[in-house]
């Protein structure tokens, strides 16, 4: 192990040494490192390459800004685009590098650098134009993608995630110093209050630096310890740690993603992450800052980073990533760098800062003079410079020579900015602060409040005040911290976004956004070409629209903008941060509606029974129906339908119809209703009689269709297709409420109270009356279309003869809870009469030969009653009914509408196919006139052959025609255009 | 009745109530048949529940009240009770003992493990003793009753199953 580790830390466990491997080697690190603290103990410090130039990159901060260090996580399902900076090591983890190739340290894309000159700023706009459209599809695409990017997807995962939804009175983000004062001052309030961080560990700044001595006269550690205690023991604030708010929505929405396994491999099956959706009432935004890096050539290389995230890694991790760093910085942050590298023995090798000597803060420039501290004062780094690492800097000094230093590390701080992301994302508006050159929340479109350096306030010494006013509107009593700082207060800063280099060259750069690798060249270039709005330059070169949405630089940006176009920040304007904060996997926002959850399920009341029978599920909206029963594994659909199918005709089967939509419906007005709702009359139906119906749209066209019984002039039962239950429910809902609310009726879904079993085939009354013994079912006393109730062992039931197959048939109505009792004797009595169970499959082919639609099939939204040949089901007397207006429009009464025929193949060999075309010409010529396609398609064993149901142009009249379908090949087959019957047409079956 | 599962501070319980769901205009007859019948004052307010020591009545919309029977009684009193109601023409009176599954929760961390599944505000300033609610619960239609110290979800049966399975997942993961 190196000698960087600083042991007097009391975050990392030293005595847990924990192995992991970085690109195949191992290394060691403690508990409670991140892959990068762990990798800088290791003295790593080149972690990947860049996305488009393939430079070598190393870590540039120590948090979830952090722009380059993105791993592959092999351990963890191969999780790609990971932060090294935030992730916490285990025992065994794998961890590989990303978006190089055949390794980390010898590159081929590297060569992309020396290309540079061709990928400037919009060059993807520019090139690849030619020398033929297909060039992009199947070269330029392909290498592109190739040789971009970030890490590879995971092939093969299942990751386990949840969500919890929560309601509270306030949401805290941010558990710093701020958050904490303010949860301490909200314990044992009447708020419910939840305090996120995302830290394992609160306390923020307190954690990460030097800046505070201490805090109400105690160590910050002592504080920290003790304000977290009294606040987990408080009945009202819950804190959420490991959890980090990625986005906030409208009216006070958060989404937070929490890890469930920081510092540990995540177990099989156990939950990953949670992803917690919270609605609050007021949101407090105690998040922090996030430190700016600078613009100069080269300012890319490993072994530069960010003065604050040097220190985070001193303080919290307990690694010094150099011994002889040089610090460059143009405003007070560095101080506290400066102050903890002399207090733990490492004094800078040099201090750079773009102020002259009077504006640097007194106390840190006595700190560097008393520790002979070389100071370059109105000094600026002209570029670094070295192979894979930093290796050397040049500084111009204030009268204008260029010293040369050697050194392996340098701190940069450009300045700070508010970590505004979440506050704009509410829609927040930010101004230009002149003094502090940031972005500060200056409005707030949501009840949200600002703390700390998250509102812009990065003076210690008002955070009493600010605290005490801006929550005063809780009624707490009022906060007084007393803090002891190790460096100044107030935050000073002198402008400084970019240093021109000494000399260009072809691999020297300067860069604004390091992910995206988007240099200032570019940004000027993009200007000279006209992008001179901020979101058009944006979109542009790319600035700011990697994954880290530019935390560290989008700010430089502007200012470089600003001074290019000699307009004020303010007048430039920002780009909008967009959520979420940082990246969710899919897993997270999936949470448990994936996979066996994906969609809800529905059953029938006796689905065990069909799983027990072998059945094969098909999904008919969220129900799952028993699509056909395979006697073995080897009998596939085709064989099994045309089995069930040929048995129905024969002997008798039975279907499951339960899913089918039942409403009833009562009331004094019900037969004005049902009158109204459906094309049908029911005036002159007889109590204890049915009817087929149709419901139309407004607009006239087929909408559902059902059977209609008939208890009384008050009371009937109506079923409906079964995707469209609900549908017809609301409509009838909807009607009855808003349209004629004269009309004394309610309705009610008893979809899930009964269920339905179909009988049909020639032999069904040998198994009925075998059922059901009491009941005569002779043609005289139960005739086709008529129902009756009786009471079986105790259970009323209801019983309808209609059928959907063009056989002799009977549906029975049975209470659910009944139902497998009633179902099971039915399949015992039928036994002996080769009855046998049968899918939706077969009920489609069955349905077919008959010549009976399925809405939503033979029907698209676009056909009438008149186009399906039942004008016969249209009420003519009645006044009116839902879409009656429609129907007489010249549109639906126009003779060439699609109108629903029969189609069989004149070769009788020749299989047709659902969705082909019907064309009158031979030949296929382009373009050729479609008359329509084929809607219903089967092999019937009854016929022998193939036939089709299908909606053509002027069909009626096209009967006995020749026509032919198109086949993807382009071929054509030759078929008959017939009447839509291809069974039974005298019905003398149903009537039997 | 039966134990789904007890676990993590929560107890969940699968019950088949009778049930009828009543449509009506809310007016004085309504009051009355119901009043005689029941013994209880159907709820004006939306949402409000009213109960005794047979009966849960809820009102959950403008002409919708939903009637669950703490104890089940013989089917034909049940039948007869619906045609009680039915007797007016202003009423309609649908059994759907078959066709709702309820489920019974309670225990300490019974809001906290629901709303893994549900967006629902479960505090007792929006969601008071004896006042119901109908939303997504897993993603389906699904009523909720606050009975005091204990809450009933109700779904469609076909959906149950599923109800059930993601009640388990969210005690258990």
């Amino acid at each position: 192990m190196s000698d960087l580790n600083l042991t007097d830390n009391k975050f990392i466990q030293f005595h847990q040494k924990i192995g992991f491997k970085f690109d195949g080697v191992k290394y060691y690190g403690y508990k409670g490192d991140t892959i990068a603290s762990a990798l800088l103990r290791n003295n790593i410090k080149l972690i990947g390459r860049s996305f488009k130039y393939h430079r070598p990159r190393g870590f540039y901060t120590c948090g979830i800004e952090e722009p380059n260090a993105l791993v592959q996580i092999i351990s963890e399902y191969s999780e790609p685009n990971t932060r090294a900076t935030i992730k916490k090591i285990y025992e065994g983890m794998e961890i590989e590098s990303q978006n190089r190739w055949p390794s980390l340290e010898t590159d081929i894309g590297s060569i992309n650098n020396m290309f540079s000159p061709v990928f400037p700023a919009g060059f993807y706009y520019k090139t690849f134009m030619g020398p033929h459209k297909n060039f992009w599809k199947k070269i330029y695409e392909p290498i592109i993608r190739k040789a971009a990017g970030l890490g590879k997807p995971p092939k093969e995962f299942k990751a386990v995630s949840t969500h919890l939804y929560h309601n509270v009175d306030i949401t805290i983000v941010g558990g710093g110093l701020n958050g904490l004062i303010a949860a301490k001052s909200l314990i044992d309030t009447k708020f419910s209050v939840l305090l996120i961080d995302f830290d394992d560990r609160l306390g923020g700044i307190l954690n990460n630096s030097s800046k505070v001595q201490s805090v109400n006269n105690q160590t910050p550690m002592d504080w920290i310890s003790e304000t977290v205690k009294e606040i987990e023991n408080s009945k009202n604030i819950k804190i959420l740690r490991n959890t980090l708010v990625t986005t906030y929505n409208y009216i006070n929405h958060l989404i937070a993603i929490e890890d469930k396994f920081v510092g540990s491999r995540p177990l099989k099956d156990k939950v990953n992450s949670t992803l917690h959706k919270i609605r609050t009432d007021q949101v407090i935004l105690s998040n922090g800052h996030i430190e700016r890096f600078l613009s100069f050539q080269n300012n890319d290389l490993p072994g530069i980073m960010l003065c604050s995230s040097f220190e985070k890694y001193m303080c919290r991790y307990g690694v010094i990533p150099s011994k002889e760093t040089v610090v460059f910085s143009n405003n007070s942050n560095s101080e506290s760098l400066v102050f903890s590298l002399i207090k733990k023995g490492f004094k800078p090798k040099a201090y750079i800062d773009s102020r002259s000597g009077e504006n640097i803060e007194p106390d840190l420039f006595d700190l560097i003079r008393k520790n002979d501290i070389p100071l370059y004062t109105n000094s600026q780094i002209k570029g670094a410079y070295g192979n894979k690492k930093l290796q050397k800097i040049l500084v111009e000094d204030s009268s204008g020579g260029v010293n040369e230093i050697k050194t392996d590390f340098l701190c940069l701080s450009g300045g700070i900015n508010p970590d505004v992301h979440l506050f704009t994302q509410s829609k927040g508006l930010l101004d230009w602060d002149e003094k502090d050159l940031t972005y500060k929340p200056a409005q707030a479109f949501q009840p949200t409040i600002t703390l700390g350096s998250a509102s812009g306030q990065f003076d210690f010494n008002a955070i009493n005040k600010e605290i005490n006013e801006k929550l005063v509107v809780f009624g707490i009593k009022p906060v007084q911290i007393k803090l002891e700082l190790n460096t100044s207060h107030k935050f000073k800063i002198e402008k400084l976004w970019e240093v021109l280099p000494q000399k260009q060259t072809i691999w020297s750069k300067s860069f604004i956004d390091l992910q995206n690798d988007v240099t200032t060249k570019d940004i000027r270039q993009a200007i000279s070409e006209g992008f001179d709005r901020i979101e058009h330059l944006k979109r542009y070169t790319t600035n700011s629209m990697g994954t880290d949405q530019g935390k560290i630089s989008s700010i430089n940006a502007l200012g470089i903008v600003s001074d290019l176009l000699d307009k004020k920040v303010n007048e430039v304007g920002t780009t909008i941060y967009r959520p979420p904060y940082a990246p969710l996997s899919f897993a997270a926002i999936a949470g448990r509606n994936s996979y066996e959850y994906y969609d809800p399920e529905r059953k029938s009341p006796i689905h065990n029974w069909h799983i027990s029978n072998g059945a094969v599920f098909e999904d008919v909206g969220q129900w799952k129906r028993p699509w056909y029963f395979p006697i073995n594994k080897d009998e596939t659909m085709n064989d099994a339908v045309q089995r069930e199918s040929k048995n129905v005709r024969e002997n008798a089967g039975v279907l499951d119809g339960s899913t089918l939509g039942k409403i009833e419906i009562k009331g004094k007005d019900a037969l004005a209703f049902m009158n109204l709702i459906y094309t049908n009359s029911f005036s002159k139906m007889k109590p204890g009689t049915s009817r087929y119906a149709l419901m139309l749209g407004e607009d006239g066209m087929v909408k559902d269709d059902g059977i209609i019984c008939k208890i009384s002039d008050e009371h009937f039962i109506a079923t409906t297709t079964t995707g469209g239950a609900a549908t017809v429910l609301g409509c009838m809902e909807e009607y009855a409420q808003t349209e004629w609310p004269n009309l004394n009726v309610y309705m009610n879904s008893i979809t899930e109270q009964y269920a339905t079993f179909n009988i049909s085939g020639p032999k069904t009354r040998n198994i009925i009356e075998k059922v059901f013994p009491e009941v005569n079912f002779s043609n005289e006393a139960f005739p086709f279309m008529t129902f009756q109730f009786h009471e079986y062992e105790d259970t009323p039931i209801r019983i309808l003869r209609a059928s959907f197959t063009g056989e002799m048939g009977y549906e029975i109505y049975v209470p659910s809870n009944q139902a497998l009792k009633i179902w099971e004797k039915i399949i015992s009595f039928g036994k002996e009469f080769g009855l046998k169970p049968y899918g939706t499959e077969t009920m489609h082919l069955l349905r077919a030969e008959k010549g009976y639609i399925i809405v939503g099939q033979d029907t698209d939204g676009s056909i009438t009653p008149l186009d399906l040949g039942l004008d016969w089901m249209i009420g003519k007397s009645k006044k009116d009914f839902l879409g009656k207006r429609s129907l007489i429009r010249s549109d639906t009464v126009r003779k060439d509408r699609k109108q629903l025929v029969g189609i069989l193949p004149t070769n009788k060999n020749e299989k047709l196919e659902e969705g082909q075309h019907i064309i009158l010409d031979k030949e296929i010529k382009t373009p050729t006139p479609m008359l329509g396609h084929i809607t219903s398609c089967y092999q019937s064993p009854t016929l022998g052959h193939n036939f089709a149901l299908a909606v053509i142009k002027n069909g009626q009249s096209l009967i006995g025609t020749k026509a032919f379908a198109s086949t993807p090949e382009l071929k054509t087959i030759e078929v008959e255009i017939v009447e839509p019957i291809f069974y039974d047409k005298e019905n003398t079956k149903l009537a039997s | 009745m039966k134990d789904v599962i007890r676990s993590n501070g929560i107890e969940i319980k699968k019950i088949i109530s009778q049930q009828i769901v009543l449509r009506s205009s809310g007016n004085s007859e309504f009051n009355g048949v119901v009043n005689k019948a029941l013994k209880l004052l159907p709820p004006s307010d939306n949402l409000r529940i009213v109960t005794n020591d047979n009966f849960i009545l809820a009102k959950m919309s403008f002409d919708q009240w939903n009637l669950v029977f703490k104890k089940d009684i013989e089917q034909k009193k049940f039948h007869k009770l619906c045609d009680t109601f039915n007797k007016s023409s202003s009423i309609l009176a649908t059994n759907l003992t078959d066709s709702q599954i309820f489920f019974q929760v309670g225990g300490e961390n019974a809001t906290m493990i629901l709303n893994k599944l549900t967006h629902f505000d479960f505090r007792e300033k929006s969601f008071k003793p004896l006042t119901a609610a109908q939303t997504l619960l897993a993603r389906i239609d699904c009523s909720i009753f606050n009975l005091d110290n204990v809450i009933l979800l109700s779904c469609g049966r076909s959906f149950s199953d599923y109800l059930e399975d993601r009640l388990i997942d969210a005690v258990n993961l």
